[in-house]
């Protein structure tokens, strides 16, 4: 489990009372949006790094 | 509505063949027989309104060197942003019982001290973010330009109310493209501006780092002339966002390898293309430029948004989690998802790639996108996560900070109006108005909107 901001934190897979199973379904599928958000984002950190690295070469 | 822009507006009331009064009254009178086809505003104050209007007319036969520079100019205010006397319920539940606001925000009271008229609260997403949605008070605005159809957002009462005749202008906010999707799909133009640069005191935030406010009007000069107003700097004259300098315009687009074209709906990019030939034939330099990655843009802006919202609603969502409505309520507790790791990534992101988007435009008057990646279509086909689930090409600008106009250019084969937004430096907005006005001739908008034949009306 990735960390989280504490303000932020929710470990709850679940939706509060009151929610549906249609609305459960989109919060799930919101979720896997996200998760391919942020694997983009490594993967796109891994690019930047990379040319970072490439125009300041080690000494 | 006989009049197109602010000018023709004001020579009409000068030359006494309008009085602002019959003006204010008409458009009052359009907003109650429409609302409950359009549900373009939240509530309106008529008395306020037809009380300022007559004391306008007083003063065009008394003394018309006194008027102020917006005399007679209606507006609309998104319903996240504070008007004295009247409740601003951002859409939501949560908020049908809060007392009035005390005070205008700073922009309302700019551009009521230079005369304009404040009609009322447009609709919007539930806190600009959740919508559009069926289970709030009011229920989402409609297009005016085909029955049944999305508008745009987060702003969307904003674009149906200035597009439906029903204002001359409207106040939205911008976190993600909230002023430049209603402005594209209703045949507007909006002004996102340099992030930091207009005053938001008075305005209900959503994520701060991301979050502006800015003008939506019918044309680039009414554009030019709100923005001055509600940047606190004299009001220019509507014309001169037309003067032209004899200069080439050189405008960047990307390169094939930015990936582009593969995001975009066929009926954008051909629009698109045309739309750059004709400014091709009118002159304009088309200068393809090396730009920063489109989806990392698209990745840091959407990371850094879901989680500020997140940080804002997060606790009181899940406490009282009826009192707001499923789409607003799924978006917020997907937003607590997101890593503190991420967060912190996409913040360093956004000052990497707002450097080289600086550097990528420095060669060129202006970068130009399409307006969406896609037309309108109906409302109730329109997918909670698109913002996620497709590039938003919108992000860009506020990711980044720079102005980013948008300017209609055409209609889509289904019946609601498309455009291009310009991309320009930090704090360069009258170079980009000037620029986009003289685009504005090129393209040449000037469709004829129907709403009572798209609704059927009588």
């Amino acid at each position: 489990m990735p960390e989280r901001i504490r303000t932020l934190c929710s470990d709850d897979h679940v939706l509060p009372p009151g929610a549906d199973s249609r609305e459960q379904q989109e919060f799930d599928r919101g979720k896997q949006l996200i998760e391919n958000l942020i694997a983009r984002q490594t993967h796109h950190a891994v690019d930047a790094l990379s040319v970072l690295s490439a125009g300041h070469p080690k000494p | 509505m006989t009049h197109k822009s602010i000018a023709q507006l004001q020579r009409g009331l000068r030359q006494h063949t309008l009085r602002v009064e019959d003006v204010v009254a008409e458009q009052l009178n359009q907003i109650q027989a429409k609302q409950d086809r359009l549900w373009a505003y939240i509530d309106w104050d008529a008395d306020a309104a037809l009380s300022t209007a007559r004391q306008q007319d007083a003063l065009l036969t008394s003394d018309p060197n006194a008027l102020p520079p917006l005399f007679g100019v209606t507006f609309s205010v998104k319903d996240t942003i504070d008007v004295a006397g009247m409740r601003t319920t951002a859409g939501s539940k949560s908020r049908v019982d809060t007392l009035p606001a005390a005070q205008d925000a700073i922009v309302v009271e700019r551009l009521r001290q230079a005369g304009a008229i404040c009609l009322g609260k447009a609709n919007c997403h539930e806190f600009a973010f959740g919508g559009p949605s069926f289970d709030l008070p009011v229920p989402p605005a409609l297009s005016p330009w085909q029955a049944g159809y999305f508008p745009g957002g987060s702003s969307s009462g904003s674009g149906t109310t200035v597009a439906a005749g029903l204002c001359h202008a409207s106040i939205g906010t911008d976190t993600a493209g909230s002023i430049r999707s209603p402005s594209t799909h209703c045949g507007l133009v909006g002004l996102k501006p340099t992030y930091g640069t207009l005053p938001i005191e008075g305005v209900h935030m959503l994520s701060l780092s991301l979050d502006h406010v800015g003008p939506l009007t019918r044309t680039v000069a009414d554009c030019a002339l709100l923005y001055d107003v509600m940047a606190g700097n004299k009001a220019s004259a509507p014309q001169s966002a037309s003067r032209s300098d004899g200069k080439r315009i050189r405008l960047g687009v990307p390169l094939p390898e930015w990936g582009l074209e593969q995001e975009l709906q066929p009926e954008v990019a051909r629009m698109f293309t045309e739309t750059l030939a004709r400014f091709g034939d009118a002159g304009v330099d088309l200068v393809p430029i090396e730009l920063p990655s489109l989806d990392a843009m698209h990745v840091a802006c959407g990371v850094i948004m879901m989680a500020e919202v997140a940080y804002a609603f997060g606790p009181t969502v899940r406490k009282h989690f009826d009192q707001f409505g499923r789409v607003f309520r799924g978006r917020i507790l997907v937003g607590e998802r997101i890593p503190a790791s991420a967060y912190l990534q996409a913040l360093q992101d956004k000052l990497r790639l707002q450097r080289q988007m600086e550097r990528a435009l420095s060669a060129v008057d202006a970068l130009v996108l399409p307006g969406a990646t896609a037309v309108a279509g109906p409302l109730n086909e329109v997918d909670t996560f698109y913002f996620l689930a497709t590039i938003n090409l919108n992000a860009i600008a506020n990711l980044t900070g720079q102005p980013a106009l948008a300017i209609p250019t055409g209609m889509a084969a289904c019946g609601v109006p498309f455009g291009i937004q310009l991309l320009g430096q930090h704090h360069q907005e009258h170079d980009l108005l000037q620029l986009a006005a003289k685009l504005e001739q090129i393209v040449g908008f000037d469709v004829q909107l129907d709403t009572d034949a798209a609704y059927s009306l009588p």
